[in-house]
């Protein structure tokens, strides 16, 4: 049975705890800083699910304002988007609902989506409030979840989730799966420095 | 930190006295005064202690490595020191054989500098001497160009024999496994077998037909059709009976269960490309432009610093990142897309331990993310500049398999590509930087560049952007030809060709390395050149190249000048004709232009003149304005030519006296 392979994107501003997240979820760990051999930005998960074998790559993107314009070379062919924003931090939310709507317009619903309102350890402290932010995920056809990576609460939930939703879209990228088109085009038109023509 | 484990088996030590040394730790004359001297022999030989005998003094290596991280300044006390210097000698171990000049030996070296991992191995001047010194010199460089390509599998085989079985660098479980990488035994075995076995041959054969079929066509087809070709081959050889059955049984006695079409795969594009490597890169002009234009972009930016693109103080390590620098710069030595993906890998995985190491010294509780690193890399690239960089970009993302493009070194190519992306496009608002600082400093390189550019060939703005690179390289062919006699310093330390596509005026080339030769070993340093590709003889594919020259103290290692150049074929005059492009002589036609020029503010300063004596300048009643008239009524500006322009202005000045007379 071949293995299908999903490409989640990881979209969050710095220190949201994005990374601590697929961390959490694909090595079981949180911030080990021990070892120091993890290599954080790239996650493979291999789960069972279903009856499918899948191979989740998790990719992580910097979250740096200055980097936004670039975020399409990373999103393009992503089958799943987990935007990740902060609970006690507004602006974190914000940026998020800017990546859906980018998302939604250069992928259109092709792209499952899921944000996580991460650190709800830190409840008290919490300014984004759980209705508003579960009222904007169904209104974009997203599904939210609160997480904390650091108690490791809601993530597999949300991941398996993620998975379920990818699966039930398709998922498309099965490996070794014969090449009708080179899709891998966007740097041959090196003219189009606009990134956002890279995944149009 | 893991990086010791994978070394693998090639191992190189390096010796001032020329002799060769075995085993980790050496006790050899100390230089205590010299501290930096100290360390770079410390962490060399703290890495390179894995001999083929020496598995235990790699777990010993493995077990002492904690320590050394914690605590580097103890370490040099305990280990003692040897000098680097240029004269080294190699030892290769382990499933290699003994060291010759042969071109599989070189490449290997080249190859396990590439794939090393370890923070805390050699620092990249000692790498680069390993890499260049042991390089064949003039006339072995030219038996390797003229070998067959067949005879390039070799080169693939000894490229894996340099990399350990079946992991990528610092990936140790099995959660977070990547097929990114070949066993390099699944390879060998994959060519032994392609020879050796009747399916073998049939494969082979249809390998061959591939290869003969881009040789006849390769020009008649779209870039990515090219890709497509080859793609659609690996992916109907896997599913086809023919030939699965060859790769299905291949590895059987290793693991049943091993997913063989992924390997199969892998061994295919390996093969193929580097059989089409001299057809499918760098391919037209347009790409060379992009190399060109990317590559002065990236030499105007070079102002750029740490504080610009907010990389906190604590993460500025310009030792790491000079051995960063001099992994990038190794792009173009590799051939497949594969190889050269992995280049990328193996920089982004440098940066990454660096930023760990950092980390866990402060014992802070965050881990190293992509928001980290990406600035790091872009200043990196920034620093490096390495020249085709549009082309491998695109190379890369052609003929790699798009399936290939999901795993890890598909989405640090992508970090790469970012990282481009985002040089080609920054602004000032890009940037931690005051706009109107950015908009001077960005002109005032662009006019330092231009100046270079007319007064010649030669550019030293290279040392700004390299400063604390400890590794010297030159390109060859074109300091041969446009650096003036008195230029040329007179020790050359390295010589290393960088770019792939080149044109060579063999005797030349031979001339000025037997030079350098000859001189080097009176005074006992190296010139290697690597990587010549002999295919290219195309005049049109002159890419940007650059020309780094350094000397180096042969006492402390240190350098002690260098000069570093930057050309590019519009400014090599080696082998192009002189009226390339236009059939104009440039200066008769800037001379023609000034003239007309001079001319016209003549007439209209007579015209002026007519005026302000209110007399109309057209004078009717007598034969030479008629004929004037005639000739000049309805003519525009433009198709006036010089003798028009001069004649008219006779003609108004003698209108002009004669008003005058009156």
């Amino acid at each position: 049975m071949a293995e299908k392979q999903f490409k989640i994107v990881l979209l969050g501003e710095g220190r949201v705890g994005k990374t601590s997240l697929v961390m959490r979820y694909c090595q079981n760990v949180f911030n080990d800083k021990q070892n120091s051999t993890v290599q954080a930005s790239f996650q493979n998960k291999r789960l069972n699910l279903d009856g499918h074998r899948i191979n989740l790559a998790v990719w992580d993107t910097a979250g740096q304002e200055r980097f936004h314009a670039l975020g399409p070379i990373y999103y393009r062919d992503a089958n799943g988007a987990l935007l990740v924003y902060d609970i006690t931090d507004n602006d974190s939310f914000v940026r998020v609902q800017n990546w859906v709507k980018e998302l939604r317009k250069m992928l259109g619903g092709d792209i499952v989506l899921a944000i996580a309102g991460n650190k709800s350890d830190l409840e008290r402290n919490r300014v984004v409030s759980q209705e508003r932010a579960e009222e904007y995920a169904a209104q974009v056809g997203a599904k939210h979840f609160n997480t904390s990576a650091k108690l490791s609460k809601g993530v597999n939930e949300l991941f398996l989730d993620l998975t379920q939703r990818m699966l039930a879209a398709g998922g498309v990228a099965t490996k070794r799966q014969p090449v009708v088109e080179p899709t891998l085009t966007f740097a041959s038109s090196t003219e189009n420095n606009s990134s956002g023509k890279c995944c149009g | 930190m893991l990086g010791s484990s994978y070394l693998g088996g090639v191992i190189h030590r390096l010796n001032p006295f020329g002799s060769t040394i075995e085993g980790g730790i050496e006790q050899s004359p100390t230089i205590p005064s010299d501290n930096k001297q100290i360390e770079i022999s410390n962490s060399e030989a703290l890495t390179h202690v894995a001999t083929d005998a020496g598995e235990d003094k790699m777990a010993e290596q493995r077990m002492r490595e904690p320590e050394e991280t914690t605590d580097n300044a103890k370490a040099p006390e305990n280990e003692g020191s040897s000098t680097v210097q240029p004269t080294t000698q190699v030892t290769t171990s382990g499933p290699v054989e003994t060291p010759t000049n042969h071109p599989r030996d070189i490449i290997q070296i080249h190859s396990d500098s590439a794939i090393k991992a370890n923070p805390d191995a050699l620092t990249s001047s000692t790498v680069a001497q390993v890499a260049t010194s042991t390089y064949p010199l003039s006339s072995s460089i030219m038996d390797w160009m003229s070998f067959p390509v067949t005879t390039v599998a070799h080169y693939g085989s000894a490229l894996y024999n340099s990399l350990p079985f079946g992991t990528t660098p610092n990936v140790p479980t099995e959660e977070c496994t990547t097929t990114d990488l070949l066993p390099p035994i699944l390879y060998n075995e994959f060519l032994e077998k392609l020879k050796d076995t009747p399916e073998g041959r049939e494969l082979q054969q249809a390998i061959d037909d591939l290869v003969t079929f881009f040789e006849r066509d390769y020009r008649d087809l779209l870039y990515n059709e090219q890709a497509r070709r080859v793609h659609a081959f690996i992916d109907t050889v896997v599913v086809d009976g023919r030939y699965s059955n060859f790769l299905k049984n291949l590895w059987n006695h290793h693991d049943e269960r091993m997913d063989w079409k992924e390997h199969g795969a892998e061994c295919l594009e390996q093969i193929i490309m580097l059989k089409l490597h001299k057809m499918t890169f760098a391919q037209n002009q347009d790409m060379m432009d992009a190399d060109l234009s990317t590559f002065q972009r990236i030499e105007s930016l070079s102002f750029i610093t740490t504080q610009h693109l907010d990389i906190p103080e604590k993460y500025v390590d310009n030792d790491l990142w000079s051995r960063v620098t001099e992994e990038l710069l190794q792009l173009n030595s590799f051939l497949t897309p594969r190889d050269k993906l992995r280049c990328i890998l193996t920089c982004c995985k440098l940066i990454f331990n660096g930023l760990h190491q950092v980390l866990s010294q402060e014992g802070g509780d965050s881990a190293a993310t992509v928001d980290d690193f990406l600035p790091i890399f872009i200043y990196v690239l920034l620093r490096t500049n390495p020249p085709n960089l549009q082309t491998n970009l695109q190379y890369m993302s052609t003929f790699r398999h798009p399936s290939r493009m999901m795993a890890e070194s598909g989405y640090y190519f992508v970090s790469f590509l970012t990282a481009v992306r985002f040089v080609e496009t920054l602004d000032a608002s890009a940037l931690s930087i005051d706009p109107q600082q950015f908009y001077l400093l960005m002109n005032n390189d662009s006019e330092d560049l231009e100046e270079e550019r007319t007064e010649g060939s030669m550019s030293n703005s290279f040392m700004r952007r390299t400063t604390g690179n400890l590794s010297a390289s030159v390109d060859l062919s074109v300091v041969a030809m446009s650096c003036p006699p008195e230029q040329k310093p007179e020790e050359w330390i390295w010589v290393t060709k960088r770019g792939n596509s080149f044109s060579l005026d063999d005797q030349k080339f031979t001339d000025f390395l037997d030079t350098g030769v000859t001189s080097n070993q009176r005074e006992g340093s190296g010139v290697a050149a690597q990587n010549i590709v002999p295919e290219a003889t195309d005049a049109q594919r002159i890419g940007p190249v650059e020309v780094r020259v350094e000397r180096e103290n042969e006492v402390t290692g240190e350098d002690v000048e260098g000069h570093v150049y930057s050309v590019d074929s519009q400014t090599t005059h080696y082998n192009e004709p002189q009226d390339i492009s236009s059939p104009y002589d440039g200066q008769e036609l800037l001379n023609e232009t000034r003239d007309m020029e001079e001319l016209y503010s003549q007439i209209e300063q007579i015209e002026h003149s007519l005026e302000s004596i209110s007399i109309s300048p057209v004078i009717t009643d007598d034969n030479q304005g008629e004929k004037r008239e005639d000739r000049f009524l309805h003519m525009e500006a433009e198709d006036l030519s010089l003798e028009d322009v001069r004649e008219l202005l006779l003609q108004y000045k003698s209108m002009y006296r004669q008003m005058d007379e009156r």
